[in-house]
This record gives C-alpha cells, structure tokens and sequence, in this order.
C-alpha cells in the first residue's frame, strides 16, 4: 500500500514497536517525539496518509497541542488523526473527538494488531468512497 | 266651748248660792219659827245630808269634767312617754281638757308626724349611707382585687424577666457560635434577600455586613454570579421548589475578583404550614483541599499512566514475539510467552482498577445518569465475554424483564455487569452454569447475576466488598482478578442510591443482587469518570 504513517510518541520502546508492527503491515513510518518534531517531519515529508498520535509528547506538550497546530494549517487539517495513549479521561476524549480525530485507543488494553487493522480498514473504506 | 273654768265657777256659784241662800233660809226659818228642839238635829242632819249630796255632786263633776280627763291625758302622756302610746287621747268632754286632749293629740300627731318624718329622713339617709358604704366596700375589693393582679402581674413580669436573661445568655451564645465560626454562615429571606452574615464571610469574601445585608444573595454585586445559568436555575429549584437541602460545590469570587472554590450548603427552614421563612446558606472555602484534591488526581492519572507506558511495552513486544514477527517460536516458547502476556494483563488490569478506586476514594468520580435500556448493556456485555466463556465452558443464561429505560449511568451499569458477570464466568468451574437476570420489582430494577461455582468460604464472606480481597478458595486456584471489583461497584452504588447484597455456599454457588431504583442514579458531580 505504501500509505504514510506519522508517529508521534516519546517512548522510545513504544515508538520501535509501532514502527516495526506498521512496517510489518507495508506502511511507510516516520517518527516524532514532540509536536515540533511532528511538524517538521509533516513539513519535510510533504504528504502523510495518516497520524498516529500519543497524548503525552516531549517537553509537557500534549497531542491536543499539536493538534491545534495541524487544525489551523490547510494541508494538514484534514488528515486522519489516530490517538494511542495510555491516558484515559473522559474529558480528554471529548476534547480530541471534538477537534476531530479518527480514534481514540488506550494502548494498555490494544493490541497493535488491532489498531492496524482498524487503520487498514479506514483506508480501505477510503478508497471505496474515493 | 264651755269652759271648764267658767262652767265649774258657775257651778260653784250656783251651789255657794244655794247653799247661802239654804242656810239663810234655814236661819231665817229658825228665827221666825220656833222649832221643836226635837227638829233641831234632823234639821242640822238634813241640811248636812244636803250639803254632803251637793259637795258630791260637786265632786263628781269635778271628777267627771275635770279630773278624769286630766288623768286620761296624763296616763296618755306618761305612756306615750314610755313609747307605748298607741291612738288618741280619748277625752271627748266639750271643754278646756277636750281641747286639751284635742290640742295634746294634734301635738302628737304632730310628733309623731316629725317622728316619722325624721324616722323616714333618718331610714334615707341610712339607707344612702349603706349604699355608700356598699359603694366603698366595693371599691376597696376592687382595689384589693387590683393590687392582688398587679402583684401578679409583677410576679409574671420577674419570671419573664429571669427567662429572658436566661434566654438571652443562651441566645448569646448561638450569637457568639455563629458570628465566629470559621465556616461562613449567612442567612436570608425567602427571596434570598441577606439579612444576616457572620464574620466569616467578610473574611473570605471581603464585602462587609453594610454592603451585603439587604441585598440578593449569590448575585454578581456579592460574590455569586460565575458558574452557568443552569447551575442557579437546579439550585433555585431544589431549594426553593423542592423545599430540600442544597448540597454541592460552588465556584464564589471575592470582592477583589478573585474566584476561589466552595462547598455550600443551603437550607430553608419552613414554618409550621411548611412555608419558607428563611434560607440558612453554610460555605467553606475548599480551594486549598480542592487544589490539594486536584494534585491528588492528577498525581494518580499520572502514575497510572507512567505504569501503563511499560506495561503497553511488554504487551507488545510480547504480542509481536507470539504472532511471529521476530521469527518461529516453539509449543514452549509459546506457552512461556502466554504466561508472560497474561501476567502483564493482570498488571494492567489492576493499574485501571487502582485508578478505579483512586477515584471512588476521592469521590471525583462522576455519576452522570441518561435513559439506558439496562438489557441491551447486559447483552452487550455477555457479547464481550463470549470467549471467556466459550474457554471455559460455561452455560450462560439471560432473563430479562420488559424493563422501561432508566436515568442510569450506562458506563457505571457496564462496569457492574462486566464485574459481576466476570467474576460469575471466572469463579464457576467448566460446564458449570451462569445466569443473568434484569427484572423489574416494584419501584425497584434487580440485576442477579448466579453462578453454579466455588462459592465464598462462610468465614471470609463480611470482607468481600474490601479493598484487594480475594477468597482463600479462589486464590489456590488458576484464577486472576484484582480484588478491587467488588470495592468500587459497591462504592459506586452507595453514592448513587442503590445496593448490592450476595449469597453464596462454598462449593455450590454465588448469587449476587444489584437493586436500582427505577427512578435512577443520584447525580453527582465529579472530575472523573470510572473507566
């Protein structure tokens, strides 16, 4: 497919194992630890198909930082947003879903296979819808 | 009239003369006539005889005209004297002591006539003394009756005067109690008009009495006015409409635009015909315990999400190692692996469930009800467990009630079914049999969830709603749970009007009860919710 995935997350050991694990699946991975990072890879990279997101970034910045920022640029505010986090707070959620992301999971009780295929399936239906 | 005096000196004349005019004549006779001595003395005895006849004669007219009478008049009068007179003198003789007595009786009349008339002015002045003095022996009761309700009305007076010191002590001291309470205290109208505020509030708030007494309580001019209009509309109701206790958390800023965080407590004190008279409002200021609240809930989301970040790693990592990405494992390796994973699911299990009870135990977490069709989540929940359940062989049956939507708070009942439907499955040994039942019992909603399992030893039954608690015969098995499931649905349901009772024999089986009522969960407010 060599569909793009940009992946924010500071955990070094998570961070590989995503990697690896969309790799595995045939997409392309770049990787951000804070949400300037994010931004440059986004900016360097010219196009991504989706992002992978983790809510507690590098430097107390949090995803909905980012967020904020990718919300306001025309390029990018369209993209499939994908949150992965450990952090569960209602308020939280409410607050992602309503700057609009695709999902929300708690990687705790996830596995990677299931987001994947949740993410393929998104792709999937995109295409059929064109 | 003849005249006693003239008549008798008549009379006395006549017989004088005659008696002269006899005596000459006898003389006369004597000497003209010589008379027989033997006549002598016949003579001298029949002229005595004649004189003796008219000197009686005399007498007896006297006696007749003039003695009688004038003894008549005097035992007349000597009687009237003695008061025992009664009528007239009777001497009806036509002369001086006629008159006399007709003189004596007009005298008497007369006396008797002033007698009776001083008699009767006497008896009017005596009888208008008597009611004079019936008058003043009235009034003098009258006073005595006065001065006697006059001392008891000083007596009442003293008494009330001794309660009233005694009153006001003790109103002193509620006033002391009050006015310096740490808490603020103020008091209103039944418009929320202040008409009271202890020192407190100045303290806190920093508007004084002067400023504050007189106006809307919990308006923007005091220090009111900053959650949403839903906020003050709920609290009018319940106070107001509903006639019950305000309890809850209220943001307040001060007069120097300050916000600080409180928890208040409003009360309308009702008359005997259940009207507000007054609203007693309590607030604390609970920005430092809040703040301290808030450390504490954030400090538990930040640990338990540092202690998710490895447990994601292993779980990973080892998911990657069993589905063969780092190349081929062996039957050993594999069941090695699988011990690795579920120890890691346990782990993670109980960090949600500490995160769980760090929220009970705080009481930030929410309880948000909405119309929530129990079955459905019961169904829904069976659903998830459909592998655990098939592993194990378990038999489930469901019976559900016609069950009308209930104000529940459907994470809350998911949480509830997922435990104990869970620990049902867990706990009961394969081809054993688990039963789920939603039925409507009165005003109540009854959730049973039965098993045919090991059961809960007697002896360790009253610790079975505590904190990590797990049974001596379900610890020597294969089983895992945290121990926490059963603390934080009980918890969960105390604080939003319902509860949870069980009975279970070791060895043949636990039946656990939930009972809801069917008008729903408390609201509560919280920071949180349960995950």
């Amino acid at each position: 497919m060599g569909r793009k995935i940009l992946v924010v997350e500071d955990e070094a050991s998570l961070r590989k194992a995503v990697s690896i694990s969309l790799k595995k699946n045939g997409y392309e991975v770049l990787m951000a630890t804070s949400s300037q990072e994010a931004l440059d890879a986004l900016n360097a990279a010219g196009q991504v198909d989706a992002i992978w997101l983790d809510h507690y970034l590098l430097n107390k910045e949090t995803g909905l930082d980012f967020l904020k920022l990718m919300k306001k640029n025309e390029k990018w505010k369209s993209l499939p947003i994908f949150v992965v986090t450990n952090s569960v707070d209602d308020n939280k959620v409410r607050s992602y879903f309503l700057m609009g992301i695709e999902k929300y999971y708690v990687k705790a009780e996830n596995s990677l296979d299931t987001i994947i295929e949740d993410i393929d399936c998104h792709f999937q239906e995109g295409s059929k819808n064109g | 009239m003849k005249r006693i005096t003239s008549r008798t000196f008549i009379v006395i004349i006549i017989f004088a003369t005659l008696a002269v005019l006899g005596a000459v004549g006898a003389a006369y006779f004597l000497s003209t006539h010589t008379m027989p001595k033997a006549w002598l003395w016949p003579g001298l005895v029949f002229i005595s005889v004649f004189i003796y006849i008219m000197a009686m004669l005399a007498a007896y007219l006297v006696s007749r005209n003039i003695t009688k009478p004038l003894s008549e008049i005097n035992k007349s009068i000597s009687s009237y004297k003695k008061g025992v007179f009664a009528g007239k003198i009777e001497v009806k003789s036509k002369n001086e002591l006629g008159e006399l007595a007709g003189s004596l009786n007009e005298m008497i009349l007369e006396i008797e006539g002033l007698n009776r008339g001083l008699e009767q002015r006497v008896g009017e002045k005596t009888k208008e003394l008597a009611q004079e003095v019936i008058k003043a022996e009235e009034k003098s009761r009258l006073l005595e009756e006065t001065k006697a309700a006059m001392v008891n009305v000083l007596e009442d007076v003293e008494e009330e005067r001794d309660k009233s010191i005694v009153l006001a002590n003790d109103l002193k001291k509620f006033q002391l109690a009050v006015e310096n309470a740490s808490d603020q205290i103020i008091i209103t109208d039944s418009d929320g008009v202040v008409i009271y505020m202890n020192k407190s509030v100045e303290r806190t708030t920093g508007f004084s009495p002067d400023y504050t007494v007189g106006k809307k309580a919990g308006t923007k001019k005091l220090w009111g006015g900053m959650m949403e209009k839903s906020f003050y509309d709920k609290f009018w109701h319940i106070i107001k409409d509903e006639k019950q206790a305000f309890i809850g958390e209220i943001k307040n800023k001060r007069i120097n635009g300050t916000v600080y965080d409180a928890a208040i407590s409003v009360t309308p004190i009702l008359d005997e015909t259940k009207n507000i008279r007054f609203f007693v409002a309590l607030e604390r200021d609970i920005t430092k315990a809040k703040e301290i609240d808030r450390t504490k809930t954030e400090f538990v989301s930040l640990a338990s999400h540092q202690l998710r970040t490895p447990l994601s790693a292993i779980n990973w990592f080892t998911e990657m190692l069993l589905s063969e990405d780092a190349g081929k494992i062996n039957a050993i390796q594999k069941e090695y692996l699988n011990e690795v994973y579920r120890g890691n699911k346990r782990m993670v299990d109980l960090v949600n469930a500490l995160l769980n009870v760090s929220r009970v135990d705080l009481g930030t977490f929410e309880v948000e009800p909405e119309p929530v069709d129990v079955v459905s989540i019961s169904k829904d929940v069976i659903a998830e467990m459909k592998k655990m359940v098939a592993e194990r062989n378990i038999d489930v049956i469901e019976n559900y009630d016609e069950v009308p939507m209930i104000m529940l708070d459907p994470k809350l009942i998911r949480i509830i079914f997922q435990n104990l439907i869970s620990n049902a499955v867990k706990y009961t040994p394969s081809r054993g049999k688990v039963e789920v039942t939603v039925k409507n019992i009165g005003d109540n909603l009854e959730i049973v969830v039965s098993d045919t399992g090991y059961g809960i030893p007697a002896n360790q039954q009253d610790k079975v709603f505590t904190k990590l608690f797990r049974a001596d015969n379900i610890q020597a098995m294969d089983t895992e749970g945290t121990g926490l499931g059963l603390y934080i649905i009980k918890s969960v349901l105390d604080e939003s009007g319902g509860k949870i009772s069980f009975v279970s024999k070791e060895n043949k089986g636990t039946t656990f009860t939930v009972v809801l009522p069917m008008t729903g969960m408390k609201v509560k407010t919280g920071s949180k919710k349960l995950s």
